[in-house]
């Protein structure tokens, strides 16, 4: 009796190729579109210190100013604290007075530097009667994603120019109408 | 063969929709980051008009008398005159607004215009020697003056200018 040849099950070598030529294809556009995706997310991110944390920081340091009677300016924070080297461009420190109901004054200075924990930002120190402020032991931090900060007295006015961490830069001038 | 067409087919309508939606996301962030930073700028500009000695602003007239804020007054700032001259004249300098990131890059783009600065006399101003008709107009003596800052900048092909304008009376 004749029997008829069996058909080979699987794939030919040319099938192979294609298949996983394809399967390549499909893999590194896959990688592609991820790395865009990761691309525009950094974007975003590094935009955000431009559209929101600098308009913050102006927002607060316009609402401190403004309660404030008088402000100066210090190279650093222990000038700040011990009322020495006024400067009028390029400060890192701002004292602020705040005159109280009762004939007193108390102070709050902002200082760009870093704290004994390590973050470096903008921040806030009470001083007044039973405040004595230390050096990276604010009792505030107003912003810590910002690289440097620049305060400067142009005309009479307050001037604050900001550093975002990708090198950006703003400056924001506060009226004393504000 | 027909479902690995129809895959790589679908991957590649996938990634134009991706694209097209980071596209649509990130330009009117770019735009609005432009907006951010000459809004900050004209603040300068504004907050000055608002504080300015009258006697100061009025101290420039021409072109020259304003161009000597910038020029004398670097070195001597009692040298100071108005940067706001009398329309037609005009202070025109080149500025820097700021700076705007960029991926990968340490140092960001700077973002520069144009800063027009003048100012316009209300038709009630006196002059020196007023007329007696002139004084029944305005008999209190007021002075008023429109200071505009106009800064004109540049995005894609595009020109823009973004005033600011505030009155001065005495």
């Amino acid at each position: 009796m004749k029997t008829s040849p069996t058909r080979k099950q699987g794939f030919t070598l040319v099938e192979m190729t294609v298949a996983i030529i394809f399967g390549l294809v499909i893999a590194s556009t896959g990688t592609l579109l991820l790395n865009q995706q990761v691309g525009i997310i950094r974007r975003v991110n590094q935009q955000s210190f431009i559209l929101r944390d600098a308009p913050e920081i102006n927002q607060i340091l316009t609402s401190i100013l403004a309660k404030s009677d008088a402000i100066r300016l210090h190279n650093n924070f222990a000038d700040a604290l011990g009322d020495s080297n006024p400067v009028t461009a390029n400060g890192q420190a701002l004292v602020a007075a705040f005159r109280q109901p009762d004939g007193t004054t108390t102070f709050g200075i902002i200082d760009f530097g870093t704290t004994i924990a390590g973050v470096q930002g903008l921040h806030y120190y009470r001083l007044g009667p039973g405040a004595t402020p230390t050096a990276g032991s604010p009792d505030w931090t107003i912003s810590r994603n910002v690289n440097a900060v620049d305060f400067d007295l142009v005309n009479g006015l307050f001037q604050l120019t900001l550093t975002g961490p990708a090198a950006e830069t703003i400056t924001y001038t506060i009226s004393p109408n504000q | 063969m027909l479902e690995i067409t129809l895959a790589i087919t679908l991957l590649l309508f996938a990634s134009l929709f991706v694209l097209q939606t980071n596209l649509q996301t990130i330009r009117p962030r770019n735009w609005a980051m432009v907006q951010a930073l000459t809004d900050a700028y004209m603040t300068e500009h504004l907050a000055y008009a608002e504080a300015i000695d009258f006697t100061l602003l009025t101290s420039s007239v021409t072109t020259a008398d304003a161009q000597a804020t910038i020029t004398a007054a670097a070195a001597d700032p009692t040298a100071l005159t108005s940067p706001w001259p009398v329309f037609p004249a005009q202070l025109q300098q080149n500025v820097t607004v700021g700076t705007l990131p960029i991926l990968g890059n340490a140092t960001g783009i700077p973002i520069t215009g144009i800063l027009r600065q003048t100012r316009n006399p209300s038709p009630l101003n006196l002059p020196a020697n007023p007329t007696a008709a002139e004084l029944a107009l305005n008999p209190a003596q007021i002075e008023s003056w429109i200071l505009e800052s106009h800064l004109e900048y540049r995005i894609g092909n595009r020109t823009y200018v973004k005033s600011r304008s505030t009155v001065r009376t005495r």
